[in-house]
């Protein structure tokens, strides 16, 4: 086998496709009992899609395993450098920095929350114009609140603690 | 109605100062966005979309239209300068404008550039007018199981085309259309995977899945690697372009524009293959083929002729079939239905009006791009200097702003951020986002007309070969696998 990486990626999707068709169709999706048609039911579609996903992953398995060594070229080359030092720890960071700003979100207010991302983001990254990054993240969500709540009508989260105009 | 009548009916809609305001904005945003490396014409326009919310359905479109014409040449300017396309419709640009400024021309190269995009876009445009509204009468006759059979031979073509991988690209697009599938069914409102939350009843937010795959990966790519990789940036030189070498180009640039309006009009080809294809056929029928590849000004010529040559055909299936053939004709076919316009034949005959106005636009904008365009090749230096933490983390915000402003809702950033993180996977992956995208926005059309085809027929498949059409879109299809299969066999024999 030429690329592991995209072998184990079609071992994933005929999983995926698997688990699709027997777990979450008869888990998530309703049919009503009198549908007389096959064609017309609710879980025609989502069926259809988890066999092409079971046989595209089982294509691409088999693509792979007859491929020869000469064949290799660069498709899956985006993963073949070392990490950089610090990256997974950066990604976890950024992945857990999404998730939190979620659930924030609703406690201190979207402006305030997103003055914190910029921040967090920018340490994350050591941005090298720490004081440009400030005020950004101080003036960027404040103009984006006066446009979307005084301008555009929504309704920016304001959260519990400080309220804005 | 004539062309001429709906023109004229369409023109009050456009002449007026927040439709050209609307149109200036656009094209400075997307000239400003291609021109940074890492920031993209799709990003651009995708972040845009946010802003219209507010407008008027026409000066909302003008706008992200502004934004893609002015992000595809904005491309070229980092192309030419730092030899970092900032699109990847710049990417043949490349080959003779780097070279070009590594003679001391670059501000020849880039002015080329500018006149060519605009000259071909101006093509572009030309062909909309002409063939949309003639594609749209003729599609006025498709039923369902014709829309089916169109809607599958584009998504075929999307996913072939897109990625270098033909069974990643079809696995993408497969798997947009089960995202597609979460809400509540069409036919008879029952659940489908929505886990009863009420948040899902409707489906995925279209912006979310949008900006989720398309910006959120560019910024976790930044903070998984954030080391510079900036070039340094050539300068303008002093010789500038004459009228006579524009005259020597002028084929080419023709040439360009209409391999752009072909390849554009077919969904999935995209910018960058006509440019290199306008590019290669520049070369073959030059006199200077042996310059080519070391700064010949009519390589730039073509290249930035073909992929701008695209932008305005792009639009013909989008407004004549309702089907984009890229990502940002996706983006701007979820505008169209936030604004409560749906494209397609039938738009042509309720909303003429806005039709023709959009042309109108179009035109008007590649007279403005001309000026914006000259102002952006002095200003670029500038513009390169914008830090890339505070770039990356402006439109991290600009992000959850938009997102949240949809719906007012902050499960939609939720869903953003899994998007993203999804897209980040197909990053690493090397799988194609762009069919995922469009198969998204497809899918329940394509379901749609499936079933209707089927209840038409009380469940018989043989509706789906009823008519020529559909024949002509089977075989098509056909086709298309065959050449890609083929194509991908070449690449790597078994």
């Amino acid at each position: 086998m030429q690329h592991p990486r995209i072998s184990a990626l079609g071992l994933v999707f005929i999983g995926f496709g698997a688990f699709i068709l027997l777990v979450a169709i008869p888990y998530a999706v309703t049919s009503p009992s009198n549908v007389q048609k096959i064609v017309l039911a609710p879980t025609f579609w989502p069926t259809i899609i988890s066999w092409l996903i079971i046989g595209l992953g089982a294509l691409l398995m088999l693509l792979q395993f007859f491929a020869p060594r000469a064949a290799v070229d660069d498709e899956d080359a985006s993963e073949d450098g070392p990490a950089p030092p610090g990256g997974w720890l950066r990604l976890a960071a950024g992945t857990a920095l999404m998730v939190a700003l979620v659930y924030v979100t609703p406690i201190l207010g979207l402006v305030w929350t997103a003055m914190l991302c910029f921040g967090a983001i920018s340490l994350l990254v050591k941005s090298s114009r720490p004081v440009m990054s400030l005020i950004v993240a101080i003036v960027l969500p404040l103009a984006l609140y006066v446009f979307f709540n005084h301008a555009a009508g929504v309704a920016v989260p304001q959260g519990e603690f400080i309220r804005l105009p | 109605m004539s062309v001429i009548d709906n023109l004229a009916a369409a023109w009050p809609l456009v002449a007026n100062l927040e439709s050209f305001l609307a149109l200036f904005i656009g094209i400075v945003v997307g000239v400003v966005a291609g021109a940074i490396p890492g920031m993209s014409a799709t990003m651009a326009v995708a972040l845009t979309l946010p802003f219209t919310f507010a407008l008027q359905p026409i000066t909302g479109i003008l706008l992200l239209l502004g934004v893609y014409k002015g992000g595809i040449f904005g491309g070229s300017i980092p192309a030419i300068l730092i030899k970092t396309p900032g699109t990847p419709a710049s990417s043949a640009t490349v080959l003779d404008g780097y070279p070009m400024a590594e003679k001391g021309e670059a501000g020849k190269a880039l002015s080329m550039a500018l006149y060519a995009s605009c000259s071909a876009d101006l093509m572009s445009n030309l062909a909309l007018i002409l063939f949309a509204g003639w594609l749209a009468s003729f599609a006025l006759s498709f039923g369902p199981p014709e829309f089916f059979t169109l809607i599958l031979f584009s998504l075929t073509i999307i996913a072939g085309l897109s990625g270098k991988n033909l069974v990643l690209g079809l696995i993408s697009a497969v798997l947009g259309l089960l995202l597609a599938t979460v809400g509540l069914d069409l036919v008879y409102g029952t659940n489908r995977f929505n886990l009863n939350d009420p948040n899902l009843m409707g489906g995925l937010n279209f912006i979310a899945v949008l900006i989720g795959l398309f910006a959120i990966p560019e910024i976790l790519a930044y903070i998984w690697d954030p080391r510079e990789k900036k070039g340094s940036v050539r300068s303008l030189g002093g010789r500038h372009l004459s009228f006579a070498e524009y005259k020597r180009c002028f084929k080419s640039i023709v040439r360009g524009g209409f391999i752009g309006v072909i390849l554009g009009s077919i969904p999935g080809i995209g910018a960058a293959p006509a440019a290199f294809l306008s590019y290669s056929e520049a070369r073959r029928n030059s006199k200077n083929k042996e310059n080519f590849g070391k700064g010949e000004i009519e390589g730039v010529a073509a290249s930035e002729a073909g992929n701008n040559g695209v932008c305005g055909a792009t639009l013909i299936p989008l407004l004549a079939l309702g089907v984009p053939g890229d990502v940002i004709t996706a983006i701007i076919i979820g505008a169209l239905m936030i604004h409560g316009l749906q494209p397609g034949p039938m738009m042509f005959i309720a909303n003429a009006d806005i039709i023709y106005a959009l042309f109108l636009g179009l035109i008007i904008s590649s007279i403005l791009l001309m000026g914006i365009g000259n102002v952006a090749i002095r200003l670029f230096r500038y513009i390169a200097e914008i830090p890339r933490p505070v770039l990356l983390s402006t439109v991290f915000i600009l992000c959850v702003y938009g997102v949240y402003a949809v719906n007012n809702n902050v499960f939609d950033i939720g869903v953003m951020f899994a998007m993203g993180l999804l897209g980040y996977f197909m990053l690493r992956t090397g799988i194609p986002p762009a069919p995922f995208l469009i198969a998204f926005i497809l899918g329940p059309l394509l379901e749609d007309n499936f079933r209707q085809a089927m209840l038409m027929s009380g469940g018989s498949g043989t509706i789906l070969f009823r008519s020529p059409i559909t024949w002509v879109f089977w075989a098509l299809t056909a086709i298309t696998i065959a050449a890609m299969v083929r194509r991908g066999l070449q690449r790597k024999p078994l």
